[in-house]
């Protein structure tokens, strides 16, 4: 049953699941529970607000699958927007003014950068240089980096346009290259004192 | 084909690596890149850059991950609630039935309120006419019918029934007004 189960379709999986089928629910999760914890974690440092995020997530898909609409919608699109969705009201939540008063141009990447100096530097601005970026800005690059998500599965998810899911994302890699750049200065400029002082 | 703007925008936008490219644009830009040496310059960058947000994204491979997904769907299995399938299909299959009802009277709501009207008016007019009395299918008027009334109740058993003053004036009233008609 299980080797069945891997090789029908998203869709087929749904319907056994809208019969109360627990192996092919199952068989989702393993599909896109890793992916969904993971996408969920880039909006909260704790893994565990981010299985919370996807518990949500696949128990809506439970409920809702006796009475699942086809509207063009791809299960994992659904998935993904739903957990979108949850992150963003559960941020908004925690912290109201990072999403309200959020302008995008208040961060300045070298001062963020110069903030990082005292820790590992390198393995902090590679970790964190999406957390510096607007969150719709992260959310598109984030949703296009995943392995076969489209970049309309992409603008589903995010309720916007290809056009303007392309826009964002051209910003977002803008902002990152700004962090790159700044951050290999950084790292010649240690290596050339390092060097010094040997 | 698409141009080499396009094609610029796209490696900016979804990173260097052909496989995040969209996949109906994916061949042209491929060409492009055969003969623009701007646009490897830009791929190349890109591709750095990808190195780098792919260092910043955090992966689930390791087995402690792996199992923490585990432990998550086992989880998650064990707190699913019931599916309430049958009423919410009941429900689905009622809501088209209700939608095409509500329709279908809010179109005819003019038509329903002049049917209301004509009834209502019938009904009024019934009701007048079944608070006269009929003599021989023949409705009476007023005169008429205080003149039967008065012949019923009091006429009737006259050497019976002792009269007080309060139908002796009635009467004293009643009496000119059926003289007349009688004429």
């Amino acid at each position: 049953m299980t080797k069945q189960l891997n090789k029908i379709t998203d869709e087929q999986l749904l319907a056994l699941i809208a019969e109360g089928n627990k192996q092919a629910f199952s068989q989702l999760m393993t599909r896109y529970l890793p992916m969904v914890i993971n996408f969920s974690m880039r909006y909260f440092p704790q893994r565990s607000d981010a299985e919370d995020i996807a518990q949500e997530t696949f128990t809506r898909l439970w409920c809702k699958a006796p009475v699942w609409q086809d509207k063009g919608v791809s299960i994992k699109a659904w998935l993904f927007k739903v957990a979108y969705n949850q992150s963003i009201d559960q941020l908004r939540k925690q912290k109201p003014e990072y999403l309200a008063d959020y302008d995008e141009n208040i961060i300045d990447e070298a001062a963020y950068i110069e903030s990082m100096m005292d820790v590992d530097a390198n393995l902090a601005i590679q970790k964190l240089a999406l957390g510096t970026l607007p969150e719709r800005q992260r959310t598109a690059i984030s949703l296009c980096a995943i392995k076969g998500f489209s970049n309309s599965d992409a603008a589903i998810v995010m309720g916007t346009s290809v056009d303007a899911l392309e826009s964002l994302m051209a910003r977002g890699r803008r902002k990152l290259k700004k962090i790159y750049k700044l951050s290999r200065q950084q790292e010649t400029i240690e290596r050339g004192l390092v060097d010094d002082l040997c | 084909m698409i141009s080499v703007d396009r094609a610029k925008k796209i490696i900016q936008c979804y990173g260097g690596h052909f496989s995040a490219w969209p996949e109906r644009e994916r061949k042209d830009i491929l060409q492009l890149l055969l003969d623009s040496k701007s646009l490897t310059d830009i791929q190349q960058e890109a591709l750095l850059l990808d190195g780098f947000i792919g260092l910043a994204e955090q992966k689930t491979n390791d087995l402690t991950d792996r199992q923490r997904d585990q432990f998550c769907a086992d989880r998650i299995l064990a707190n699913l609630p019931e599916q309430q399938r049958k009423i919410e299909q009941i429900r689905i299959k009622l809501l088209p039935n209700i939608e095409g009802l509500r329709k279908k009277l809010s179109s005819s709501i003019p038509a329903l309120l002049v049917a209301v009207i004509v009834i209502s008016m019938l009904s009024l007019s019934n009701d007048l006419q079944l608070n006269q009395n009929t003599e021989g299918d023949k409705y009476l008027t007023v005169a008429e019918y205080m003149a039967v009334y008065v012949e019923d109740n009091y006429m009737a058993d006259e050497e019976n029934m002792p009269i007080n003053d309060e139908q002796l004036e009635m009467l004293a009233f009643l009496e000119p007004q059926i003289m007349d008609e009688d004429n």
